[in-house]
């Protein structure tokens, strides 16, 4: 389980900080690597299609972002699927619990689950402890 | 020679009255008419839903005295609607329909065509088949009811009362005046026993030809004669209802046709001795009755010309409630406008109130966890040196925070301000040449074109300094998404459209991808070009201060082509 690998595209560079910090507690041997938004986490997919030691187990995907958000990016990835070689699950992460953004997510079936911000350590253990997640999975009810 | 005399001014008597029935009949003709273009509907014809007609013909018919009854018959021959005048003058809604299927009446007028109008000969009225006492002889008018789309409904029935009439005729009478339908039957009689006998079960029905044979031919020769038989004289005249109803202009212009075989004689027996004796002192009387005549001819004129002045009446009164209906329709059309234009100002409102949680939910929540975040690293952070890396991060969320704060407050004053905004009549073109003064070294250096047209119009009311936030802003962004592999050129111009002020923003700049962006592009921290530094806020507030104060705008835009920003101000002035 710890030699897990995490995509988080987030525009938000505290996040990405306490995202990189609250990782590196859980375990060291876990992987992470951050996309300011979504246009770079796509470029970096299609440069690596092929290549899935390259590719992550999780993406945590942040809606609102400049230059191309959450729900684009799940569009672009949609057409790359077939030809990612690799398993991912998408967690869709906000920082409301807006319904209509939940209504939305769950109609997307390229997304493993939703994740509410702020996001605890224990947040992330949970996560990490039910992964893979064979349910749609939200970290708050 | 005093006989010529007396003949002629005795025929000129039975001229005189028959020109009287011929005036009583028209009112009865004209009020047919009248019915049969009265819009009756089918449901008019059905007993169960046409209560509503007693209001409505009810208060019509209260001033028609000539009306007995006035009823609404089917097409199978049943009474669907029934008001009688009661002897008192009331008129009463009868609830006792009857079914007239066999009655000569109908039966006469189930044939009628569209344009017909049937009158019945002169009859005693009958209820549920036994005349009804005292008699009461009336004239039936009948015309046939068609719906709009020409489907026959039935037919509309109104026993004209003929008492009046008939006593108007006898009036005055020295000499025996007599009126005998075609027939011969007595309808006026000096032995009124002889009157309407034919009608009358065990009565004495006997004819006039039956009593005089020797008359008959003569008397049926011509029009208008006069014998003389056995001393007695004879006068007579005829009249043929369809003949002398056809000079009225309704039948006369073929608005409508009338159906009857009425054909009555007048006529006057004076007899030998009368004749002798006390001829010349009622030459006198005679000449009084046909002044009297006259007089009385000129009364029913003014009497019709009276029904027409209440029908008239009623048209009026339907004119002014009519009117007035139509100056409440406009009322309520101008209040709906105003609810229409207060509910677009709150549904405004309500989507800026829906921006503004937006705004808090998302760009605010995300960086005060972030410090909550941050400061519970601080609090199990080992030693100092990790607490210190902590220190730029939590300085730059608080920075972030202090930004977003002033940013809503300049919305959050933007949306309390718009009515206090002061709204004055702004010149376009020195507003602009100040905003392009800001500008004046960039536009220099990058040698950008402005190019501008006010002939469409120059000034707008509206608030100074919204517009010149609207304008620095839009020509802020033209130069800043400006192409640098072409000449930039940036045309501002003003037009009308749709009795609109319009004020237009183009540019050939980089454009943007409106199918991708085009509900972000006036959203909050959205941006769109990477390397180019925005904050997200410009468009935001163009958007909100224009939409503040009634205006709004749209965009369109290429990428790689350019971008036009058109403004439409609220038709205010």
């Amino acid at each position: 389980m710890n030699n897990l690998s995490f995509f988080l595209i987030d525009d938000d560079e505290i996040f990405q900080f306490i995202m990189k910090n609250t990782i590196a507690e859980i375990s060291p041997d876990i992987k992470i690597k951050f996309f300011s938004d979504g246009e770079k986490g796509i470029d970096f997919l299609k440069q690596n299609l092929g290549a899935a030691t390259n590719l992550p187990d999780i993406i945590l995907l942040d809606v609102n972002m400049p230059f191309m958000d959450g729900w684009e990016f799940l569009n672009e990835y949609k057409s790359l699927q077939t030809e990612i070689k690799k398993d991912i699950n998408i967690y869709l992460l906000t920082s409301s619990n807006n319904p209509n953004d939940i209504a939305m997510a769950k109609e997307i079936s390229e997304l493993s689950g939703y994740l509410v911000k702020p996001i605890s350590k224990e947040g992330i253990k949970n996560l990490i402890s039910h992964f893979p997640t064979n349910e749609w999975y939200h970290n708050q009810f | 020679m005093e006989h010529e005399k007396l003949i002629s001014l005795q025929q000129d008597e039975l001229s005189n009255k028959k020109q009287l029935i011929v005036e009583l009949l028209k009112p009865m003709i004209a009020n047919l008419y009248y019915w049969k273009q009265y819009n009756f509907s089918e449901s008019d014809f059905d007993p169960e839903q046409n209560a509503h007609l007693e209001k409505k013909i009810g208060d019509f018919i209260i001033g028609m005295d000539s009306y007995n009854q006035f009823r609404l018959i089917d097409l199978s021959g049943k009474e669907v609607y029934r008001l009688n005048r009661q002897d008192n003058g009331k008129i009463v809604k009868s609830l006792a329909l009857q079914d007239k299927a066999n009655r000569d009446y109908y039966q006469a007028t189930t044939e009628l065509e569209k344009d017909q109008i049937y009158l019945s000969p002169l009859n005693l009225n009958q209820e549920n088949g036994v005349l009804d006492l005292p008699y009461k002889p009336m004239i039936r008018g009948v015309a046939p009811i068609f719906d709009a789309q020409g489907t026959k409904l039935g037919i509309v029935v109104i026993n004209f009362s003929a008492e009046r009439f008939l006593d108007l005729l006898k009036k005055d009478n020295p000499y025996s005046f007599m009126l005998l339908d075609r027939f011969g039957n007595y309808l006026i009689c000096k032995d009124s026993k002889k009157e309407f006998a034919h009608l009358i079960p065990n009565s004495q029905n006997i004819t006039f030809y039956e009593e005089h044979p020797e008359l008959a031919d003569s008397l049926r020769m011509k029009e208008s004669t006069s014998l003389f038989r056995n001393g007695d004289l004879w006068i007579k005249t005829e009249l043929d209802f369809k003949k002398e109803l056809g000079q009225t202009p309704l039948f006369q212009h073929k608005f409508a046709d009338i159906k009857t075989n009425n054909k009555w004689l007048l006529l006057k027996h004076l007899d030998s001795e009368i004749l002798n004796a006390r001829l010349k002192s009622e030459i006198f009387s005679i000449f009084l009755i046909n002044l009297l005549a006259i007089a009385v001819i000129f009364c029913l004129s003014f009497l019709e010309a009276k029904s027409d002045t209440s029908k008239r009446k009623y048209m009026q009164a339907l004119e002014l409630i009519n009117k007035e209906l139509e100056s409440k329709s406009t009322e309520l059309e101008s209040k709906n406008n105003s609810l229409a234009a207060m509910q677009s100002k709150l549904e405004l409102r309500n989507a800026q109130l829906l921006e503004y949680n937006n705004i808090v939910a998302h760009n605010l929540r995300a960086p005060t966890t972030s410090v909550s975040a941050l400061v519970s690293m601080l609090k199990e952070s080992k030693d100092y040196e990790e607490a210190k890396s902590y220190f730029p991060k939590l300085q730059k969320v608080t920075h972030a925070i202090n930004t977003l704060v002033d940013d809503l407050l300049i919305y959050v004053r933007i949306l309390n301000d718009d009515h206090q905004v002061n709204m004055e009549n702004i010149a376009l073109e020195p507003l602009i040449e100040t905003t392009l003064d800001l500008y004046v070294e960039t536009l220099d250096l990058e040698t950008i074109e402005v190019k501008t047209d006010f002939t469409a119009w120059k000034e707008v009311k509206f608030s100074k300094i919204y517009l010149q936030s609207v304008i620095q802003n839009l020509i802020s962004n033209a130069i800043k998404y400006r192409d640098p592999s072409r000449k930039s050129v940036i045309f501002i111009r003003t037009l009308w459209e749709n009795d609109k002020k319009v004020l237009v923003v183009e540019d050939n700049g980089v454009g943007v991808d409106l199918n991708r962006y085009g509900n972000d592009i006036f959203k909050l921290y959205k941006r769109f070009h990477r390397g180019l530094s925005g904050k997200g806020m410009g468009l935001f507030l163009v958007k909100t201060q224009l939409e503040s104060l009634n205006a709004n705008i749209e965009v369109t835009s290429k990428l790689g082509e350019g971008t036009i920003f058109k403004i439409t101000f609220d038709s205010y002035e």
